[in-house]
């Protein structure tokens, strides 16, 4: 690597230059050619999640689960006044229908299915359904509690029995199975509006079905710009409006990150501004600076699009961080070229040249690591970073020695750095002192490394206003619980048997239930009874059809003289015997939030059904009573994608941890053969201390680690070794390179530091993790100037 | 929000709209009675049903209340007459079922009592003894042995938008707002003026097909109060003239307190007075005694 320079001496600086603005020019032009070819900025958080290995029919579950809720954006308008809720839905609903830019393909609020339809194939069906009850009576052939049951009933003038009724249906059996069907809620439905009513108030819902994703910044903007008209419509009624859905929740991540981006760029552009004019007194190196970030930024915004073909909004977020880091080789530079006056820009670029490759290499390794992990926006980032790196380094080596060879005012700057360096070695000739601090770290590290606890939970990584989710939790009581994001997958080969696993699942579930696990399920098995219960059912009613029909017509007082009714219930009776009730002829009626529940038979034949949990109190309870069952013939399991992710990200974190270690050892081996091995072991050691003290802060802090945490420990070694890389390879004296470390540590804490305040949880654990690192490396990487010295 | 419980409401609906539906408007037009303070006081012990009143016309000949639309005037005639100030309305009931499936009508009578808060208590006492309570939006039944069934008239509702109109038509009855019934019935009207006593009969279609399916024809027929109510419900999808009738006279009707046996109906429910229209979350259980 240090065969470079000297061969870059033959070219000369305007050729180098040429050279620079030929590769850049390209570059932007095919930036903007990418950009207008459909490359986009995506701020789908979802997208930045790992992908999860799954099988076929799982796959397909999330997909319809998720697809339910997908884009979805429920609204609830409360009212005293049940009218002026109603009106007020409809009103929304007319407003939402009406957008000119048609925001939202679908807004509902009842469902379309028809109720008579589905009531009349159940009647049509009527011989293959029966209680619990009545099968008890049939079964024990007791008829005349059920005549006297069926009597009741024609007497009663608020009841439905009528003539139509009795003639198809004498006993009067059906209208008890159509109760046993029921489900229990409170929600109900008037013109066309579902609502619900609690302690003397009316939430009317309406339900509205994005045309894009809510993800995408465009129908983002269309979607809330078609609420807020609807809303401004109602506004003269008094109403209060809950709303939910993933559309509130990317608004406030977008919102929030472009807050952060101006704020964490803003002020970090700010600080570095200020450190440049304190330590050079002039704004010159800040221009060249500003040339690097923006070379190196440019080819960053280029490599990114062109391999992913999108940038992720967070890596713009990570990726203002990389002003942190580019922005260190030209203050490398210009501390070098502060303390040699006497050397032009080309000798001081081959004094920093070296530790400036080695530097660029370990920092793009670093993030090459990062890149591993299974986050798309992640492998972004890391792109994003190392290609950034790059783009500085070739601006410096080709730009710098034509653009930067004015000569420097002299600077205080470089006396306090030579102050400092005094201070470190007086502070470590002190041998007493040298113990107490070594003691300290010793101690500080033990007692937090035992505190360092782990979390790997995503949901503590993204966290929404509170206001959006307390309003989402509001609204959810409103509609009478939400469905969680866990359910159960059943899997048969045949329908048949998926419907009687169904069944089998019911009396786990009811008692899962009822140890308060959960609060609720549904399974289509609520539905239908299983094929081997319609045959029971229909051969028990042959007591009724075929045994005792004139017994019965003649108890009840039906008109039949003609026998004919006899006949006609006899016949519809042996008609109905090959007709089973299947989920397919269900799905065909119902609307399409029931079809969902069941998924296609996928290549292999295998089916599949949904059975939804709402409530779950007990997770772990649950899971184990659902992996503890045994069904005939089928598979069950809980399906629980938050749960897979968070332990995918915890074995990823793991993997961090091992490649953390091995890129120390790595490192290590290649300094070992560049430097002595005393030389070699602090600059290595260096990042790892800095690493454990990190480590142990963290766990002193409480701060729970994770995966972010574990990267941004990557780029902490990465930037721990390019300081220690520099105070080794500083050739005559430490101070320009102590100046730099200075500076570069400053504007690094500038960018990296100040995402600590980010308030999305993944970003701050990133941006805290790097405060302390940063400060420890750069609070013990002056040290090793105490071995240089001693070596030269 | 669990979607697919919703179909199941439907389904549900279908059959307790009706339980649900006649028996709120009966509340509502029992309610509308006007007074008779000189009433004597009725309990349920003296079921003795009295045909002092003059011979009734057949059930079926009512319906030509049907040829004759409901103006604007006599409903506000009418709308003036129906008055609320009472509290408790109780008397006795006289049921016959004419339903064209059964050889022989089914004839059936006991006693019945309202309260806006409480609810309603329809007590049969013969041919055999049942009792529905209906309190807020629950329906309870308790047969001749003594079995208790619940079941919620609020899931019934669920989602179901027929249902819905009931609680609207109360509303528009308790206010005596017969004209605002229009929005959602047409409206029959016939008053023949016999022996000083207008005697009058209002007849109501609903105007959606699915109501009007589940509640039939409806005619009221009163004198100086609510006396009769008949509903006609087709009985055979061939044959529009087959007609199941259902014929309800009241007799006895008083505004005093409520009667002990009344009282306690309510009681063994644990109703306490409480504002009619609030809501709870019940569901349908059914327990046995």
């Amino acid at each position: 690597m240090t065969v470079k320079p000297v061969k870059n001496h033959l070219i000369s600086t305007k050729w180098r230059f040429a050279i620079w603005c030929l590769l850049f020019s390209s570059v932007v032009i095919y930036g903007v050619n990418l950009w207008q070819s459909g490359a986009k900025v995506q701020s789908d958080i979802l997208a930045m999640l790992p992908h999860l290995q799954q099988d076929e029919l799982t796959h397909n579950a999330l997909q319809q689960v998720e697809n339910r809720l997908a884009n979805q954006v429920y609204i609830a308008i409360v009212s005293s006044q049940k009218d002026t809720a109603i009106n007020a839905a409809k009103t929304l609903i007319n407003q939402l229908k009406q957008d000119p830019q048609q925001a939202f393909s679908q807004v509902t609020s009842a469902s379309d299915s028809n109720i008579n339809e589905l009531g009349k194939w159940y009647f049509d069906h009527r011989f293959k359904l029966l209680t619990a009850d009545q099968q008890d009576a049939l079964a024990s052939k007791q008829l005349d509690g059920l005549i006297a049951k069926a009597q009741q009933q024609l007497y009663s003038a608020f009841g439905f029995a009528n003539s139509q009724m009795i003639n198809q249906d004498p006993l009067l059996l059906f209208s008890d199975n159509m109760l046993a069907l029921t489900a229990s809620s409170s929600l109900q439905q008037e013109q066309g509006i579902l609502f619900n009513q609690q302690a003397n108030q009316t939430a009317a819902i309406v339900i509205a079905k994005g045309a894009q994703s809510a993800f995408n910044p465009n129908a983002q903007q269309q979607q809330l710009a078609a609420l807020n008209h609807a809303f401004a419509a109602m506004a003269g009624s008094d109403v209060q409006i809950l709303k939910a859905g993933a559309l509130f929740h990317a608004q406030a991540a977008t919102e929030s990150a472009k807050q952060e981006i101006t704020f964490i760029g803003g002020l970090s552009l700010i600080g570095v501004i200020i450190l440049v004019w304190l330590g050079f007194r002039t704004l010159m190196p800040l221009h060249l600076a500003l040339l690097t970030l923006s070379s190196g930024f440019v080819l960053a915004l280029v490599a990114t699009l062109s391999l992913f073909n999108e940038l992720h909004l967070l890596t713009l977020v990570f990726g203002t961080s990389l002003i942190g880091i580019a922005i260190d080789y030209s203050f490398h530079f210009y501390c070098e070229k502060l303390s040699q006056p006497q050397h032009d820009a080309y000798q001081v670029l081959d004094d920093i040249l070296p530790a400036m490759t080695l530097a660029l290499v370990t920092s793009s390794l670093a993030f090459i690591g990062i890149g591993f992990t299974p986050f798309p926006g992640m492998q972004q980032v890391a792109i994003f970073c190392a290609t950034g790196l790059l783009g500085a380094y070739i601006t410096l080596v080709l730009a710098f020695p034509l653009l930067a060879n004015k000569p420097l005012k002299p600077s205080s700057a470089l006396n306090w750095a030579q102050y400092y360096l005094h201070f470190v070695a007086k502070l470590s000739a002190k041998p007493t002192i040298n113990k107490i601090i070594f003691y300290v770290i010793g101690l500080v590290i033990f007692a937090g490394l035992l505190q360092l606890q782990h979390n790997d939970d995503i949901r503590h990584l993204q966290q929404s206003p509170q206001q959006i989710t307390d309003e989402e939790n509001q609204l959810r009581q409103w509609l009478s619980g939400g469905t969680d994001n866990q359910f159960i997958l059943v899997s048969a080969d045949t329908e048949i048997a998926l419907l009687e696993a169904l069944h089998q699942l019911t009396p786990t579930l009811a008692q899962a239930v009822n140890q308060g696990e959960l609060t609720h399920f549904f399974s289509l098995a609520s539905l239908l009874p299983s094929l081997s219960q319609q045959q029971k059912n229909y051969q028990l009613q042959g007591l009724i059809y075929q045994q005792n029909l004139p017994h019965i017509i003649d108890q009840l007082g039906l008109n039949d003289d003609s026998g004919l009714l006899n006949q006609s219930l006899q016949s519809a009776y042996l008609q109905a015997q090959p007709a089973n009730l299947t989920p397919d002829a269900l799905l065909a009626l119902a609307d399409t939030a029931l079809k969902d529940l069941w998924l296609t038979p996928n290549n292999n034949g295998i089916v599949g059904a949904i059975v939804l949990l709402t409530g779950i109190n007990n997770l772990d309870g649950l899971t184990t009573r659902i992996n503890h069952t045994q069904l005939n013939d089928a598979k069950v399991k809980l399906v629980d994608k938050v749960g897979d992710i968070s332990h995918l990200m915890g074995q990823y974190r793991q993997f961090t941890l091992v490649l953390l270690l091995g890129v120390l050892v790595i490192a290590s081996v290649l300094f070992c053969f560049k430097y002595p091995l005393k030389l070699a072991l602090a600059v290595i050691g260096v990042p790892t201390l800095a690493i454990m003290l990190t480590l142990s802060s963290l766990g002193l802090l409480g701060s729970p680690f994770s995966l972010f945490h574990a990267l941004a420990l990557i780029l902490v070694l990465g930037i721990g070794i390019d300081y220690s890389l520099f105070f080794a390879e500083a050739k005559h004296t430490s101070t320009g390179v102590m100046m730099a470390i200075f500076m570069s540590a400053t504007s690094t804490l500038l960018a990296f530091g100040l995402l600590a305040f980010s308030h999305t949880n993944a970003i701050h654990f990133f941006g805290l993790t790097l405060l302390l690192g940063i400060g420890y490396t750069f609070l013990l990487a002056p040290f090793i100037t105490l071995i240089t010295r001693k070596t030269h | 929000m669990n979607k697919p419980n919703r179909i199941t409401r439907w389904i549900n609906t279908l059959i307790v709209i009706m339980q649900c539906g006649l028996l709120v408007l009966f509340l509502l037009l029992l309610l509308s009675q006007f007074s008779s303070s000189q009433a004597a006081e009725v309990t349920p012990q003296q079921t003795t049903v009295t045909s002092k009143h003059e011979a009734l016309s057949p059930p079926a000949s009512l319906a030509i209340v049907f040829n004759h639309p409901a103006s604007e005037q006599d409903l506000q005639q009418l709308a003036n007459q129906v008055s609320l100030t009472h509290e408790n309305t109780q008397g006795l009931f006289e049921q016959t079922r004419y339903l064209a499936a059964l050889k022989r009508p089914l004839t059936s009578r006991g006693t019945f009592a309202f309260n806006p808060n409480l609810g309603m208590v329809w007590h049969q006492q013969a041919p055999f003894v049942t009792t529905m309570v209906m309190h807020k939006q629950q329906l309870t039944t308790i047969d001749s042995k003594g079995n208790i069934t619940h079941s919620a008239a609020k899931s019934a509702q669920a989602a179901n938008p027929l249902m819905q109109q009931v609680p609207e038509l109360m509303q528009h009855l308790l206010s005596g707002d017969v004209i605002a019934l229009q929005d959602d019935f047409s409206m029959f009207y016939l008053a023949s003026n016999t022996n000083n006593t207008e005697l009058w009969s209002l007849g109501l279609v609903a105007k959606d097909p699915l109501l009007l399916k589940a509640l039939g024809k409806l005619i009221i027929e009163g004198r100086q109060q609510i006396n009769r109510i008949v509903m006609l419900n087709q009985a055979s999808t061939q044959q529009a003239d087959r007609l199941d009738i259902t014929d309800i006279q009241f007799k006895q009707v008083n505004h005093l307190p409520l009667s002990a046996e009344n009282a306690a109906w309510f009681d063994m429910l644990n109703i306490t007075p409480a504002p009619p229209i609030t809501t709870e979350n019940s569901r349908s259980v059914t327990t046995k005694q």
